[in-house]
């Protein structure tokens, strides 16, 4: 017994100890650019020659937690080296955390290790601010961070966006979020993989399903045309909700997310806001629906590659980094996202959500372009943070010209902000898509919705079952699936009222 | 010795192959990992399964230096073993009182207090996590390595039956030579009658806290800012998901694992011999 | 005589006092955790939280609003609950019915010197040590199609039209099918320390009796074995039982309550619910009425296990 106790004593000692010894080093080696901003450890600072025996003791913190995800944190290092080196009284702690987005709100509630700025992926605020745990930043969207000449940030603010922000609470209206970012969603492509084959970028959704069955001809059904993140959720609607808008148009499809009654699901008819709903559904089937297949050889292959629906975001990635498939649909983090796991040389690129071939242009121009840009990721203050003065400063701050040129720089994606792209600068080819996508689309939108039956998730995007499941598996037909929503919806609107008509 | 008989050879090769089979499916993907540690984060996204073209260790090294909210590997071991000792403590010292008081002495309302432990131990605990956490947060117990502890302190759980049985076959007798020489009940249960329950304990006690290592639930739920190890695999797999380092995330499972296993072999007869898990009758 | 009484008094009020102090801790904790807790979550059960524009985001009175809301999700052909139920059954019988039997005849089977039994023991229980949440993503990677190897293996044996065009873990049909797979494969090994332990009590005496009777393997399995070791089987079918309300993990990792709701429980439904309304309460309504079928079911299982195992003294 005793010598058993020995030698896991020893095992466990031998254990930590290497395991503490390299952590014990203290940290990394401080890294000083060329104006003399250090980060070290996460942390920003600048030491002004001109203030005498400046130290970090004497500066005040900003602690910002962000999503350290797709975009990585180059760019958010570069803002805050600018701002500390403009600001000398203030530092900044950067907290990169991938998952801060399901924890956060337990801070905002407990004020615990609590940061000053949080940066988190898309998903629902309102709560919080209901809860009062969030900041209002009015004060934010009224500065002018371009100075006295220059707009407000509340001017160069993409309409959408800013009435995204807004939240009524005890019957006043205010902003509480900052938008982060603004996404392009669209088909990511094996660029290499085109060229080789000649295949061409299709316009239009029958280009598009000529396409599909190019490429099982030509690469005699090894290459499914499609994959796609299946277990991760939410990327049909990169392409569905594109589809819808080109159908019915920014407004209806408004009117659909202010749920102003049930009728708002009727889809018979071109001017029901659901109309475009069920086009969209058949655009989808064509693609993705079990009868989506190309011969070759007298077999059939289908246009998705199997077991997609099973994929998480890696899966799928690697599936088409291994050339499985040639397109995925994603959105415009996607290269910065895999930086560190594309193998060399491999080239994918951006091409726009085809366009359905019989909808009606505007003004003589063929099509009504559209970027779905998916919710958008937000940015907000505590009320509980420790420094809101700095923080509120930062959050300007960023709206800047320079810095928000130096952000499509870092990360190859823009911000929802009126500023002019740095031309000159060599974006990678995936960015210059994304970027075109992003500036020369009639319409960037997003759904949002203040309707109380959506906040409080009685009302959804798609209700009852999942169509993209059911209309893959070739059970329902897309107009069986809008009919069965609009009855569902139909019978239990007036429940649904009176069950928050309570609150 | 009654030999075996012919069928009984039988049948045990049988099931000594299946046996094999099983545990090779369960084996091999604590090798794959391993094989794929090896691995650059590149080249594991173009193939997952021949040995590494390039071999390294960088993986290894990297992932001791690897952080969760600014706690690494070896800080996540002290946490869960913080975590584990406490809880543990708390958790037998109350079953093991429970056991015994209910076990060696009568009194009224003792029936009732055997059914309702079996009873309390059914009924599903998911539900009432909203008010635990309601609770916690209002008496400012959330986020505390205390406030987890006396979530164990609950008496009446699964370590109190396997204790109870255990105690009710320690005899008496040594408990009655204690009170003859005039000690109080008190002094015959610590100096009598538990130091010969430490077997017991002990089983009862490597069974919790092999239960408590692994649980990252109740720390996500209730303490999310103190990483266990648990908790924190938990959120390296989450975050590996964003960023696909799998390589490194391979080798810190790993790296998780094998104290574990150390500690499991060697007590594994421990556990074995001194479990008694008693009746349900009360 | 009043010396002889005054002792005998104390004495027994020594005992009463080193009970109330030993058990004054356990008794505390049970009543603010069951007791307290379960009010509360009662209480919660009424409320939900207040979205109205002049709300200050708090809690009000709703009555049997929540209520109302479950019953009605029953009835809806739409609703995950009527699968969650199904499902925590499936997985209920599949421990209690298969692993635990299982568990028996490996920990048996180790036993009657198997050889490498003392390696099989500590392999098999691998899964119980292991993070389930490295476990479960090891499983969606060794199934996935082009990771995996249970899909070329599959092809190369001929059996390729059986792999689901959406894969192992997200295809209706599968979805389940795969959490039970998951469940088997990383369970069997759970109970077998404890049963090894119970087994390896039973006297010799006893077992050589049977085999001179000539019981044969299983005959001594089943007639001697098995009762002998009756009360630790069922208390460890009482554990499995609770599996029905909190087994959560397994099929949130794995598919994420599968398409659909497919592989939904009600643990999970409960975990959900909290999740994606952001408020407690529709949580904790599950949990009462969860606690309120619960309660009796367990109590009717003791009884019926007392019947069929009842214990021996050896």
């Amino acid at each position: 017994m005793k010598s058993k106790c020995a030698k896991i004593f020893c095992v466990a000692a031998a254990w930590l100890f290497c395991g503490i010894f390299p952590s014990c080093g203290g940290g990394s080696e401080p890294i000083v650019d060329e104006k003399g901003v250090i980060i070290q450890d996460n942390q920003v600072y600048y030491l002004d020659p001109d203030v005498e025996g400046d130290s970090l003791e004497n500066k005040t913190r900003i602690k910002i937690t962000f999503a350290e995800t797709g975009f990585g944190r180059t760019w958010l290092e570069n803002a805050a080296k600018t701002f500390v080196y403009e600001n000398s009284e203030y530092w900044i702690y950067l907290d990169g955390d991938p998952e801060v987005t399901t924890g956060f709100t337990n801070k905002l509630e407990t004020g615990a290790a609590i940061a000053d700025i949080y940066m988190v992926l898309a998903s629902n605020w309102y709560d919080l601010a209901l809860k009062g745990w969030i900041e209002p930043i009015d004060d934010v969207y009224d500065s002018k961070p371009d100075g006295e000449s220059g707009k407000t940030v509340r001017e160069k603010t993409d309409e959408v966006f800013l009435e995204y922000s807004k939240a009524t609470v005890r019957n006043e209206t205010k902003s509480y979020v900052l938008p982060w970012n603004e996404n392009v969603t669209g088909i990511v492509y094996n660029a290499d993989m085109f060229e080789e084959y000649g295949w061409e970028i299709p316009e239009t959704m029958d280009e598009m399903v000529a396409l599909c069955n190019q490429i099982i001809s030509d690469t005699k059904g090894e290459v499914s045309p499609f994959v796609y993140p299946g277990s991760v959720g939410g990327y049909f609607d990169f392409l569905v909700n594109n589809w819808w808008l080109q159908v019915s148009g920014v407004e209806k499809v408004q009117e659909f997310f202010d749920f102003g009654s049930a009728d708002v699901f009727n889809y018979r008819n071109a001017e029901d806001p659901s109309y475009g709903k069920l086009v969209a559904l058949n655009q989808f089937n064509r693609l993705f629906g079990n009868k989506a297949t190309g011969t070759y050889n007298g077999e059939e292959y289908s246009y998705t590659l199997s077991g997609s629906a099973s994929k998480n975001h890696l899966q799928a990635q690697q599936s088409f980094i291994r050339g499985e498939a040639a397109m995925i649909p994603n959105g415009g983090w996607m290269e910065c996202e895999m930086t560190n796991s594309l193998p060399d040389g491999f080239t994918m690129r951006m091409m726009r959500t085809p366009y359905i071939d019989d909808v009606s242009g505007k003004d003589g121009q063929e099509y009504i372009s559209y970027n779905y840009s998916a919710q958008p990721d937000y940015m907000l203050i505590p009320s509980k943070a420790n420094n809101i003065e700095g923080a509120k400063k930062f959050l300007s701050f960023l709206q800047r010209d320079d810095i928000l040129k130096q952000y499509t720089r870092d990360t190859g994606s823009a911000r929802p902000f009126e500023y002019e792209l740095d031309s000159s600068f060599d974006y990678t080819d995936f960015t210059d898509d994304c970027l075109e996508i992003w500036e020369n689309s009639d319409y960037n939108y997003f759904e949002q919705s203040k309707s109380a039956l959506w906040l409080n998730g009685k009302v959804k995007l798609y209700n009852t079952v999942s169509p993209f499941t059911r209309i893959r598996s070739g059970e329902m037909t897309p107009a069986v699936f809008c009919g069965t929503e609009y009855n569902y919806v139909k019978e239990n609107w007036d429940i649904w009222l009176s069950e928050i008509g309570a609150n | 010795m009654v030999k075996k008989s012919a069928a009984e050879i039988t049948i045990l090769w049988i099931f000594f192959v299946l046996f094999v089979i099983y545990a090779i499916t369960l084996l091999f993907p604590v090798a794959w990992c391993l094989n794929n540690s090896f691995k650059y984060q590149k080249e594991f996204m173009l193939n997952t399964w021949s040995f590494p073209k390039e071999f390294t260790i960088a993986n290894w090294i990297s992932s001791f230096e690897r952080e969760i909210e600014g706690t690494n590997l070896a800080g996540m071991f002290v946490n869960s073993i913080i975590l584990i000792v406490g809880c543990s403590f708390c958790s037998i010292g109350s079953s093991a009182v429970t056991a015994y008081c209910l076990a060696k002495y009568n009194f009224r309302g003792k029936g009732a207090f055997y059914s309702l432990a079996v009873v309390l131990m059914m009924i599903p605990s998911t539900g009432s996590t909203a008010a635990i956490y309601k609770m916690f947060f209002q008496i400012g117990l959330y986020d505390t390595f205390f406030g987890i502890f006396i979530m164990n302190l609950g008496g009446f759980g699964s370590g109190f039956l396997l204790l109870y049985g255990f105690f009710k076959n320690l005899p008496w007798s040594y408990a009655e030579a204690g009170f003859i020489d005039g000690a109080s009940h008190f002094r015959v249960f610590f100096t009598v009658m538990l130091p010969m329950a430490v077997p017991g304990i002990a089983a009862v006690a490597i069974l919790t806290c092999i239960g408590i290592w692994n649980d990252y639930y109740t720390v996500y739920m209730y303490a999310p800012s103190i990483i266990t190890v648990a908790y924190g695999m938990q959120r390296l797999v989450a975050q590996t998901s964003y960023n696909a380092n799998y390589p490194e995330l391979f080798a810190l499972m790993l790296l998780s694992m094998i104290p574990v296993i150390v500690v499991f072999c060697v007590f594994q007869k421990t556990i074995m011999n001194n479990t008694a898990v008693g009746g349900l009758k009360g | 005589m009043k010396k002889i009484q005054a002792i005998t008094l104390s004495a027994k009020w020594k005992e009463r006092i080193f009970l109330l102090t030993m058990m004054a801790i356990p008794v505390a904790h049970f009543l603010v955790f069951f007791v307290y807790i379960n009010l509360d979550t009662v209480a919660l059960s009424f409320q939900s939280l207040d979205r109205s524009p002049s709300s200050s985001g708090e809690y009000i009175f709703v009555g049997w609003q929540n209520y109302r809301e479950i019953f009605r999700g029953l009835t809806s052909p739409y609703s995950v609950f009527t699968k969650a139920i199904r499902n925590s059954l499936l997985l209920f019988a599949l421990n209690n019915f298969v692993l635990l039997p299982l568990g028996i005849l490996f920990a048996y089977l180790l036993h009657r010197k198997m050889p490498l039994a003392g390696a099989f023991r500590v392999i098999f229980y691998l899964p119980s040590i292991v993070s389930i949440v490295v476990l479960t993503m090891l499983f969606s990677f060794v199934f996935d199609s082009t990771n995996g190897i249970i899909n070329p293996v599959l092809e190369r044996l001929g059996l390729g039209h059986i792999i689901p065009e959406d894969g192992w873990l997200r295809s209706r049909d599968t979805a389940m099918k795969m959490v039970l797979l998951y469940c088997f494969w990383a369970g069997i090994g759970g109970n077998i320390p404890l049963l090894s332990g119970a087994i390896q009590r039973i006297p010799e005496e006893l077992r050589e009796a049977g085999r001179l009777d000539g019981v044969g393997f299983f005959g001594e399995l089943w007639h001697i074995v098995i009762p002998l070791i009756g009360t630790t089987v069922s208390t460890l079918y009482m554990f499995g039982t609770t599996v029905i309300f909190t087994i959560f993990l397994q099929p949130k990792l794995l598919t994420g309550g599968g398409p659909d709701g497919e592989t939904y429980t009600i643990a999970l439904y409960i975990v959900e619910s909290i999740r994606e309304s952001g408020e407690l309460t529709m949580g904790a309504t599950v949990g009462i009425l969860c606690a309120l079928i619960g309660t009796p079911i367990v109590a009717i299982t003791k009884r019926l296990l007392e019947k069929i195992f009842p214990t021996y003294e050896y």
